[in-house]
């Protein structure tokens, strides 16, 4: 092993390393809650069967592959006369689910098993 | 007098050590840490922990290691992961992830940056690859910010723009799971010699194989490249190692001025001169020498590591 130089060491000059107990016990005891909060907590997300999901839930689903876009089926507007076949298009077609607030509905398949999702 | 005679005798300890240990004039003796032979044990030991092939249902539980969760033999999930996927959801649902921040608060107000150099499975894949050849390229310290420009910009910053853009976080064609080199070893690995063996053909795309190439040879070339260059979840670790329980302390007086800290740290810290720096890895390592000793801060124990002050 090869020696790294080193510059001489003034004792007085160099700084104090202050490592205290209770700035790191204060956060360690902050880990805790979030841990104990987060282990119990019902999220806001909904489930495949349209239940609310756990913390613990949602991470085994981003790690299963178990995001969904809700989908669904476009109807055509009442009163309106289409041609059959646009009608019939219409019946079979899927688009992305929006909420009223425009975001994008996504639900969690609390399933899902793919072993690489990306 | 006493700094004098101090000063004497680390100057005898260092020439006797130097003509003594084997290794020529170049480097003086180890004379403590010899519990850290064990270290690559507890390493080994560790991956029945992350590489459990029964602990697939612990995926929702984050671990505190860079560790890939598409691993066919993984338990806990990955950390960085979980993180990018928190952030491209941000836009659709507004979610704190309490448990992974949890688990990372507690681990690094507790240990610091410890895991990286103790238990992590990539850091002991890089250590093992680090022994292939035994001189090193020496990188710049200004490098180690590159972990926090991953992190911000990688795991958070560019997921939250694509799910904005409505892309979900495994549709986007550029995110830190499609690039990690961890999830190329890890992963892609394994199932692209299984797409081979089945006749699927190699299923991991060319830039992710090329990346892990690269990753490798450097791996051989510098010592752990990943954790000193790019690591966000050894960057976000090292945060704690200014107060975390944990830590090193530096006794001025027991040093002689061997350097041996600095010859042994493998990621180039400057030990003598900062004992809880953030690019520390907290292998160790640099105990050997005596003047730098691992404590636990106790309620009531001194501040200071220096006992002369």
């Amino acid at each position: 092993m090869r020696r790294v130089a080193q510059p001489r060491m003034n004792r007085l000059s160099r700084p104090r390393e202050e490592h205290g107990f209770w700035w790191g016990a204060l956060v360690t005891g902050a880990g805790v809650l979030m841990l104990l909060f987060g282990w119990g907590r019902v999220t806001g997300v909904e489930t495949l069967d349209e239940q609310t999901a756990r913390e613990w839930e949602v991470n085994a689903a981003y790690a299963h592959g178990g995001v969904r876009r809700v989908e669904v089926v476009v109807t055509a507007p009442v009163g309106l006369e289409l041609p059959p076949w646009v009608e019939r298009e219409l019946g079979v077609a899927k688009v992305y689910a929006r909420g009223r607030d425009g975001r994008p509905l996504v639900r969690i398949d609390v399933g899902a098993v793919d072993p690489c999702p990306t | 007098v006493s700094a004098l005679k101090h000063r004497l005798q680390g100057a005898v300890g260092k020439s006797m050590q130097a003509s003594s240990n084997g290794m020529g004039e170049s480097c003086p003796a180890p004379v403590a840490g010899g519990w850290l032979r064990w270290r690559p044990w507890v390493q080994a030991g560790f991956l029945g922990v992350w590489l459990a092939p029964l602990g697939r249902w612990l995926h929702g539980i984050p671990g505190c290691v860079f560790h890939c969760y598409a691993c066919p033999l993984s338990s806990f999930g990955c950390p960085v992961g979980l993180m990018a996927n928190y952030a491209a959801m941000a836009p659709v649902w507004v979610e704190v992830p309490w448990l992974l921040l949890g688990v990372l608060v507690v681990v690094g107000a507790t240990t610091g940056s410890l895991a990286c150099g103790w238990s992590c499975p990539f850091g002991f894949m890089q250590d093992c690859l680090g022994k292939v050849r035994r001189v090193k390229w020496v990188l710049p310290g200004w490098t180690a910010h590159g972990r926090y420009v991953v992190l911000v910009g990688l795991v958070l910053l560019l997921p939250y723009y694509f799910g904005r853009q409505g892309v979900l976080y495994e549709e986007q064609a550029v995110s830190i799971c499609r690039l990690c080199p961890a999830g190329a070893l890890e992963a892609g690995l394994p199932y692209s010699i299984q797409g081979v063996v089945e006749g699927k053909g190699w299923t991991m795309s060319w830039y992710k194989t090329a990346i892990l190439g690269l990753f490798l040879a450097a791996a051989v070339l510098v010592h752990r490249p990943w954790c000193r260059v790019l690591c966000p979840l050894g960057g976000l670790l090292s945060l704690f190692n200014r107060f975390s329980l944990f830590h090193l302390r530096f006794n001025t007086s027991a040093c002689s001025e061997c350097s041996l800290c600095r010859s042994r740290c493998p990621v180039g810290v400057k030990l003598d001169l900062d004992a809880n720096a953030r690019e520390c890895v907290r292998c160790l390592e640099c105990t050997r020498c005596g003047a730098i000793t691992p404590a636990f801060a106790l309620p009531g124990g001194r501040a200071d590591g220096d006992a002369e002050r």
